[in-house]
């Protein structure tokens, strides 16, 4: 048994894990997008001067208008539950008046003497 | 050899580059196809963490698909490859603070087992063996034995002396056999 043999077999390639390539394609794809976040050519850009393909500049721009729409779907959610939640708030604010009103005027009637009471009072 | 593992039709390969440069995406897939095996295995086995190798080999990838423009061949992209999957790894186990410890226990007597299991048995021992050794060291074995690549080819895509290949050589296969079992150190 050869050391070098055995290295070449304890070293021989092996196969990276199922769905490697795509996720090479897909940082591929989001580096695309990335960069296309940035001018072309600009400093730091990885590759001044490289063109990009069509399909890459469409999906950065589909990826952009995704991200907006989503944020801005967010966003009027947001207002809309705030909204929502003034709304309930002033309502619980009007009830608690109301409420407030109508014990006052229950402990008032509760308060004033009764008719017989005035009465015994006078006698 | 190399040579052997080199792909029959390389006009094909050259269309195949010559494609992917100008933003085929299948084309350049077919490239990562080509090349995920070397640059996986070079990775996994510089660092024995499978995640660890994953990033590198996507890492040099990516790399790679921002510099297609530049480069002439597909043997210029294998090549190139190697290169930047080797410094790759050199950096990143550079970059860890925690260094792994000695994980051979000399006292451990061999245990008696069937021919198969010994030989996975030792061969997950070398590629731990291969793993201690210091990161030059080990990138050159690598590329030596998973590549088989000569002495003169691993210098110049490490962009190493040749005489400091040959020595990281000697003495790494030095230190193994030292290490080993004495069957392996000297010939069953």
């Amino acid at each position: 048994m050869e050391l070098e043999d055995e290295l070449r077999r304890a070293l021989r390639p092996v196969d990276p894990p199922r769905g490697f390539e795509q996720r090479v394609l897909q940082r591929t794809v989001m580096d695309a997008a990335e960069t296309g976040a940035t001018q072309d050519g600009a400093a730091g850009s990885p590759e001044p001067g490289r063109q990009r393909p069509w399909w890459m500049s469409a999906m950065a721009a589909a990826a952009a208008m995704l991200v907006m729409a989503t944020a801005g779907g967010l966003y009027y959610e947001h207002r809309l539950e705030r909204a929502e939640a003034v709304r309930a708030t002033n309502e619980l604010r009007e009830a608690l008046s109301i409420a407030n009103q109508k014990l006052a005027i229950v402990q008032e009637r509760v308060n004033r003497p009764t008719a017989r009471e005035s009465r015994e009072s006078r006698e | 050899m190399l040579k052997l593992a080199q792909p029959i039709d390389e006009s094909e390969d050259e269309r195949t580059l010559a494609r992917a440069a100008t933003g085929d995406a299948a084309a350049f897939g077919s490239l990562v196809r080509q090349h995920q095996s070397m640059v996986y295995s070079l990775a996994l086995r510089f660092l024995r963490e499978p995640a660890s190798a994953e990033d590198v080999a996507q890492d040099a990838f990516l790399e790679l698909y921002r510099n297609l423009d530049r480069l002439q061949s597909a043997s210029h992209v294998r090549f190139w490859l190697r290169r930047v999957t080797a410094n790759r790894c050199i950096d990143r186990i550079r970059q860890r603070t925690a260094h792994a410890e000695d994980a051979f226990d000399e006292d451990v007597p061999e245990p008696e087992a069937p021919a198969i299991e010994r030989d996975t048995l030792l061969e997950s021992r070398l590629r731990d063996l291969v793993a201690e050794l210091t990161p030059n060291a080990r990138v050159v074995v690598i590329l030596r034995y998973q590549e088989d690549l000569e002495p003169v080819e691993i210098a110049e895509t490490l962009g190493m002396p040749l005489n400091t290949v040959k020595s990281h050589l000697r003495r790494s296969l030095a230190a193994l056999r030292a290490k080993l079992p004495s069957e392996v150190r000297h010939g069953a």
